[in-house]
């Protein structure tokens, strides 16, 4: 009988161990780190894209619902807003550059830096924005969507 | 018979140490950095950053692993007092974004002065527990 808990506990044990390691175990460990840093530079590209032609389907598909996207004045969005700022009009972006884009990731997550050279219209005027924009992207489902991002001042 | 309740005690604390091993949570490593950003240590920051780290300043500056420790460690950028506030933290999976206020009381290669940001980090969740990946600070 002690014999019998003594090695359901050491079989628990081996168990716990294992699963420790499988959650060390990233998915995307199987794809060579080349061809993930293309995915997520072209995660990257399908949001510029979608900032000059949004619509809320679009917008929705390439960003996580917990998405805080942060503008360079401060102002902070959450997904919904982020959505919003673009959907009404308010942030209506008529072209949109990438210069200097660096790319790291590990496992799942991604962080992605690049100058940005924007013509943004707003109510009031049309801005030629020269920003420094952080992004953070996550895989979820096999694809890689906005999770973070901070514009700053060059 | 001994040797056999011996080694049923020994897997129930087996059991209990790997599922239960104390890792920082995501609020006990940002408290971490904050420490570490008062009082640096080499080992203590290289632990905590991650080796493809980026660390944005809000003037434009971004620095990597080694800049980012060799700032603080040089004394180049010092910390005397930082205060967070306003902290906000999303954690998909293995990655974190924490977000806060930052006020402090600089010692810049001696010089005293006073900063205050908005601070958005990005954590990985690693054996050791959570990392430093990105950082981005704005004015």
């Amino acid at each position: 009988m002690n014999k019998n808990i003594a090695f359901v506990f050491l079989a628990l044990f081996a168990f716990s161990c294992q699963t420790e390691k499988d959650k060390t175990t990233t998915t995307s460990e199987a794809i060579p780190p080349e061809l993930e840093i293309a995915a997520v530079a072209e995660a990257v590209n399908t949001l510029k894209e979608r900032l000059i032609e949004p619509t809320e389907e679009n917008l929705k598909a390439i960003s996580h619902p917990d998405l805080t996207y942060g503008h360079s004045t401060g102002t902070i969005e959450d997904q919904a807003a982020f959505a919003e700022a673009l959907l009404s009009g308010n942030n209506d972006y008529r072209s949109y550059d990438i210069s200097e884009q660096v790319i790291k990731l590990e496992g799942n997550t991604a962080w992605v830096r690049h100058i940005m050279d924007a013509e943004v219209v707003i109510p009031t005027e049309t801005l030629n924005v020269h920003l420094n924009v952080l992004t953070v992207w996550v895989k979820k489902d096999g694809k890689w969507i906005l999770f973070a991002r901070q514009a700053v001042k060059v | 018979m001994k040797s056999m309740k011996n080694i049923f005690i020994l897997g129930l604390i087996l059991i209990y140490s790997s599922a239960f091993a104390q890792k920082p949570n995501i609020e006990e490593s940002v408290e971490e950095l904050r420490k570490l950003m008062i009082t640096p240590t080499k080992e203590g920051l290289s632990s905590i950053a991650h080796y493809k780290l980026s660390y944005g300043h809000s003037l434009g500056k971004i620095e990597n692993k080694e800049q980012f420790m060799d700032a603080l460690v040089s004394k180049k950028t010092g910390f005397t007092d930082i205060k967070l506030s306003n902290q906000t933290i999303e954690t998909i999976g293995k990655t974190a974004i924490v977000r806060h206020d930052f006020n402090a009381n600089t010692l810049d290669n001696g010089e005293i002065g006073q900063i205050k940001l908005h601070i958005l980090t990005v954590w990985l969740k690693q054996k050791k527990g959570w990392v430093l990946f990105a950082r981005q600070a704005i004015r």
